[in-house]
């Protein structure tokens, strides 16, 4: 009996002695976004978004006077931990990384390199991979820290949440470590730029529409944009659903494509390497403008073909134009040798960045159109083009 | 000392023992023979018709075998102890004994629904003070003469009876055999209560946790008996005792075996997670709050981190303060007429609710957490159950406080070593879980439907 | 102190999978990559193997302890040289575990917090329950703790079902080869050699002739564990993030984000897991305890247990850093103590034990 209680005085000592890292939650801040920024004297700029929670209480309370939740803070110099003692130096709460939700790269540090800041990211344990990684679009990483959304206080978060709707959601910079290391693949990094296109939107609205290639040495080399960035994420593998919009020849149609899937069969004959990339997906009509009946079979069916045929063809210059413009595989069809051939895959992976371009690639389209909508036919009478 | 043949020497000997005994009555009577007979009764405890009756049958003749209840003692200090618990004594000249009839009849509460166990299914009478109408309720659900009743006493000045009933074809000998050795190793001179019994029969009386189970209802005991376990009745407590208890028939409700299975399972799995939360809640709230604030969605805590601006305490006695403040609150309302005690929760809410957030001393997470909590710890079926936990808490929130989950999970490790290690009358404390038994599926967690399995439990 | 064949399959699974979740899998996908699993299924056939080995041994003298048998065996000084040899190991290996553990719960809780108060609150409760309860307190509480981590770990490979790409398993086996995949198999199938701890424990097993099926059990399923622990971190994180994390399931585990509400549940999984480090910690302080009693010839072991909690803190407090004591793993378990503690000696015990043919198992069990 008396062990057991010099026992558990023994604990009650150990806690009531402790308190090490006690932190009242509201000593923290809670550090949301990251912005890095080549500075113009090629020094290394880091930029903050810090929640301030105070602000956040009047949005629920209805005072809301469109006072910002949060504030950014910059720092720069040559290190990247230097820089962080910097933000805390300007701060009077303890910095928090626990909950950064993501990273944005200016464009101007994306194509110097990154790889010298890659490694604070997944070390500090502290911080969470699950965050999101954008390289910003002829812009600084600042700059979209600094844009005031409707939608959230934090446009760090408004960028993950539209990266999900659009591409990848927020495991990007998992994706981007998934592909630094391996040899037939080259990451690819989403872009966020600021949309400026008219002044309501400026400063409010901010767009993910490219992607940025990355070579071996996570320089940016390039960005595709729009469609193409679509069908690079789909050939890639990573894509789930998208909208597509075709000129048939006869009229627009338009389509709501999910299940979206790859399969890649490749091929070594003799020194030409082959793939044969095939695509499908299932898709629900969102707009017709063709005569076509799309309830009959038979007319279904040749517009579904058409449909494919553009489709891959579109697909196959994508890839053309990165193997010829880039000569980085983003595809990641370098993996699909390895999986196919993997022991000619030996010989190489080495010489990749060299062979990817000389690729013939061969691309199949398998769109299945599965609901015609909400009206088979068209309503008689809207758009007729007798 | 032994009963004299003489009347007016018993009538000196008990005068003396029982000097300034207002409510002793001594009835000195001459029957027509001549011979002396004395009565000695307490008035309050003795049923005056009952009493004329054998007065005049005593008259008429000195046939006493047509008493319904009586006996024959020999000893003047029986004939005390008798007389004290309301029987009457009767003494005639010329007999070495004297009579000793039960005539007692004195009011007593009414059979009355258990106010501390009421179930919303199954019977509604509840044990009385009165030992012998508690047997009898025993005794009318199961008619069987295996079930026994050990009759003993104890108290030097209280002299209580208590009875140790149990089913002989059903108990384990060694188990009957352990609560005899202890409670004749049991020796007071004053028995108010079975709680009296239970501190000091129990396997460690400096735990936290009830080892012995106490119940208000005979059909609960009579379940438990028919499962092999004893019970102790004692007179003047309500309360009988059961044992061995296992932590899981603190969860166990008397209507768990009356509503449908299925319910009742799921019932079950509720009651243990907020016997968890109950301790738990407000420990893991300040752990996650104040060292690991990566746990909590920002959204969530963003918020928490918002209603927190401005709170002058930590958040370690913020929620100390609040649950002490609780505990007081209940405390005082379980003491005070139904009236009054309404009116202290509707103070405590307004003053600690409201008032405490408004103006900014108590964030108002802190006052959901201690009202999650005490909702939680009002969960429980048994009172005695709840105790340990409500006490728990307090210690787990400084662990928590000072070294987060960490903490937090070295002091649920402490008290699960002392539960692991807990021993009631032999039977392992988690017993079907841990060590896992025969009824792992039957009875604990959940409880299997009655058509396929034997609804019996063993101990 | 009496434990059921239950209650031995709980303790070993519980005191393996603490492992498996834990230090196994990165050091194989660095060297077998993304057949790492395979690896791992390799270990657990060695495991097995080992482990039949350990208890045939055992069970030739049920009613005896490694200490007794061993001076039965080989005479008593060489029995209690091999006997203190072990006892010396498993000092090491605890105080081991124990740094290691503090250090990791630092790394992931804490920052400033000292690890010699982590330290400290778990030998603590290391010593409560070897006083209270000894071996039968243990077994009981890994009814508890084994079951809730195995729940638990269910639960979040459940959940990071959505993180997969399936892709990064491929291609199987021609990248690595037979060699880099058995030389991947030795860490894991060294960490269950740690069942070699059932040489100690047999007299108190109630029942010692079924144990063999629970003690098997309790390898193979913190095999599987493994293995799909390595599955899902390779298909998560891929061959080059997984083989860097040092503990790469705590790192998926935390990736897992699900309805955006639950996140970052390695903090949860960490409390369970604390309770199986702790029945592994406290089987070891038992057996040291007793181990030392029996060979000191001190009659009541109890007295011991303060000695070598003391003792095994004592130790812990010396190594560095977490990658020192990870050496520790890598120089000393697997090149000395796998090959001569837990394979060489329990076969030559074996073979003795064999070759004087005394005390068939029956007669053990009715002494016992």
């Amino acid at each position: 009996m008396r062990k057991i209680s010099a026992i558990v005085w023994l604990t009650a000592l150990a806690f009531i002695t402790g308190c090490w890292d006690r932190n009242e939650i509201n000593d923290y801040a809670f550090w949301i976004g990251t912005g890095l920024d080549l500075s113009k004297d090629g020094k290394l700029k880091k930029s903050a978004q810090i929640a301030v929670p105070a602000g956040f209480r009047t949005s629920g309370g209805g005072g809301g006077s469109g006072k910002r939740a949060n504030i950014v803070i910059s720092a720069t110099g040559s290190s990247i931990v230097d820089l962080e003692q910097q933000v805390q130096d300007k701060l009077p709460r303890k910095i928090f990384l626990g909950h950064r939700r993501s990273i944005f790269i200016g464009e101007s540090l994306a194509r110097k390199g990154i790889t010298d800041i890659m490694d604070q990211f997944t070390r500090n344990t502290d911080t969470r991979m699950r965050t999101d990684i954008f390289v910003v679009n002829n812009g600084d990483g600042r700059d979209i820290l600094e844009v005031k959304s409707p939608f959230n206080q934090f446009s760090a978060i408004v960028a993950v949440e539209q990266d999900r709707f659009c591409r990848l959601g927020d495991t990007a910079l998992r994706d981007v470590l998934l592909d630094v290391g391996r040899d037939g693949i080259r990451p690819s990094m989403p872009m966020v730029e600021i949309s400026a296109k008219n002044g309501k939107e400026k400063d409010e609205i901010i767009e993910v529409k490219s992607v940025a290639i990355f070579n071996r040495d996570l320089q940016m080399v390039g960005e595709v944009s729009g469609r193409e960035s679509l069908e690079m994420f789909w050939v890639k593998g990573v894509l789930k659903n998208q909208f597509i919009m075709e000129e048939t020849g006869e009229g627009t149609i338009s389509l709501y494509e999910s299940n979206l899937k790859k399969t890649v069969r490749t091929e070594i004959v003799g020194n030409r390497l082959k793939a044969y990339i095939k695509l499908e997906g299932v898709g629900r009509v969102l707009e017709n403008n063709t005569n076509i009946d799309l309830s009959a079979s038979s007319e279904r069916r040749p517009l579904e073909r058409k449909l494919n045929d553009i489709k891959a063809k579109q697909v196959e210059a994508t890839i053309k134009k990165v193997q010829q413009q880039y000569g980085q595989d983003v595809f990641g069809i370098g993996e699909e040798f390895h999986r196919e051939h993997p022991r000619q895959w030996k010989g190489l992976r080495n010489k990749w960045d060299r062979l990817f371009p000389a690729v013939e690639v061969a691309v199949s389209v398998k769109l299945k159109i599965q609901y015609t909508g909400g009206i088979g036919k068209r309503i008689p009478g809207i758009g007729d083009r007798t | 000392m032994d009963v004299d043949e003489s009347v007016a020497i018993n009538h000196d000997a008990l005068q003396r023992i029982l000097r300034n005994c207002a409510d002793i009555v001594f009835r000195p009577l001459t029957l027509p023979d001549q011979a002396d007979i004395l009565l000695v009764y307490i008035e309050e405890l003795t049923d005056a018709a009952k009493l004329e009756q054998i007065i005049s049958a005593c008259m008429i003749s000195r046939e006493f075998t047509r008493l319904t209840q009586y006996e024959s003692v020999h000893y003047l200090s029986e004939v005390v102890a008798k007389v004290l618990k309301g029987s009457t004594a009767i003494f005639i000249d010329g007999k070495p004994f004297a009579y000793v009839a039960e005539l007692t009849a004195f009011n007593q509460r009414a059979i009355a629904e258990p106010s501390n166990e009421a179930a919303i299914r199954g019977p509604r009478e509840g044990f009385t003070e009165d030992l012998k109408t508690n047997l009898s309720m025993i005794r009318r659900i199961i008619s069987h003469p295996t079930l026994k009743f050990d009759k003993h006493q104890a108290g030097e000045l209280t002299n209580t009876e208590f009875v140790v009933a149990y089913i002989e074809e059903k108990v384990k000998p060694e188990l009957l055999q352990e609560v005899r050795r202890r409670l004749d190793a049991f020796s007071t001179n004053q028995l108010l209560d079975s709680g009296y019994i239970e501190e000091y029969i129990e396997d460690k009386s400096w735990s936290l946790f009830p080892q012995i189970q106490n119940t208000e209802r005979p059909d609960t005991l009579s379940a438990s008996l028919l499962a092999g376990r004893v019970a102790i009745i004692v007179d003047g407590s309500p309360n009988a005792l059961l044992m061995p208890m296992t932590f899981w028939a603190g969860l166990q409700a008397a209507e768990d075996h009356y509503e449908r299975f299925i319910y009742v399972s799921a019932v079950r799995l509720l009651r243990l997670l907020l016997a968890m939360l109950s301790c738990l809640l407000p420990s893991v709230y300040v752990a996650l709050t104040t060292f690991h604030p990566q746990m909590i969605p920002l959204a969530l805590m963003l918020s928490i981190s918002a209603s927190r601006e401005g709170i002058p305490f930590p958040t370690v006695i913020e929620t100390l303060l609040m649950e002490l403040m609780f505990e007081g609150l209940r405390e005082a309302g379980l003491r005070l007429p139904k009236a009054i005690g309404s009116a202290v929760s509707i103070v405590g809410a307004l003053v600690i609710g409201e008032a405490a957030v408004q103006a900014g001393f108590i964030s108002a997470p802190i006052v959901m957490i201690v009202a999650g909590t005490g909702i939680a710890s009002f969960a429980f079926p048994s009172y005695s159950l709840a105790l340990p936990f409500r006490l728990l808490r307090f210690p787990l929130l400084i662990a928590g406080g000072f070294l987060g989950l960490y903490g937090v999970a070295i002091g649920l490790i402490f008290i699960l070593i002392h539960l692991v290690a807990l021993k009631s009358f032999g039977m392992p404390y988690l017993m079907p879980i841990a060590p896992i038994g025969k009824n792992f599926w039957k009875d604990a967690f959940v409880r299997m439907n009655k058509r396929y399995v034997s609804e019996q439990k063993k101990p | 102190m009496r434990i059921t064949p239950w209650q031995l399959f709980c303790m070993f699974t519980t005191l393996e999978i603490s492992m498996s979740i834990w230090l196994t899998v990165s050091p194989s996908i660095e060297i077998a990559r993304q057949d790492a699993w395979i690896s791992l299924a390799v270990a657990g056939v060695i495991g097995l193997f080992v482990t039949l080995i350990l208890t045939r041994v055992s069970q030739r003298h049920a009613s005896l302890t490694l200490v007794e048998f061993a001076q039965k065996l080989l005479g008593k000084w060489i029995g209690k040289l091999i006997a203190g040899l072990y006892i010396a190991v498993w000092f090491s290996v605890s105080a081991d575990i124990l740094r290691i553990f503090s250090l990791f719960i630092k790394q992931f809780l804490f920052h400033d917090t000292p690890v010699w108060v982590i330290a400290m609150l778990m030998v603590a409760a290391m010593v409560y329950i070897n006083f209270a309860g000894g071996i039968e307190a243990i077994a009981r509480f890994s009814e508890l703790a084994g079951p809730s981590l195995l729940l638990g770990i269910m639960i979040t490979f459940a959940l990071n079902i959505s993180n997969l790409h399936p892709d990064l398993l491929l291609p199987i086996y021609a990248d690595s080869g037979a060699i880099p995949i058995l030389k991947g198999s030795l860490v894991n199938a060294s960490f269950l050699g740690e069942s070699m701890m059932i040489m100690m424990l047999t007299p108190f097993i109630a029942n010692s002739r079924k144990m063999l099926k629970p003690a098997l059990l309790a390898i193979c399923i913190p095999s599987m564990i493994a293995v799909v622990t390595a599955i899902m971190v390779i298909m998560t994180f891929g061959t080059n993030i997984g083989s860097t994390l040092i503990f790469p399931y705590f790192s998926m585990v935390r990736f897992i984000n699900y309805l955006e509400f639950i996140q970052n549940m390695d903090v949860w999984i960490m409390c369970i897991w604390i309770f199986s480090v702790f029945v592994k910690l406290s089987i070891y302080l038992f057996i040291n305890s007793y181990g030392t009693a029996q060979l000191l010839g001190v009659k009541n072991w109890r007295i011991m247990i303060g000695f070598v909690a003391a003792v095994i803190f004592a130790i812990s407090l010396v190594p560095a850093n977490v990658i020192g004591i990870l050496d520790f793993a890598k120089f000393v378990w697997i090149i000395y103590i796998f090959p001569i503690f837990i394979v060489g000696l329990p076969i030559i015990l074996l073979l003795v034990s064999l070759i004087r043919g005394q005390s068939p198992p029956a007669r053990e069990q009715q002494n016992s």
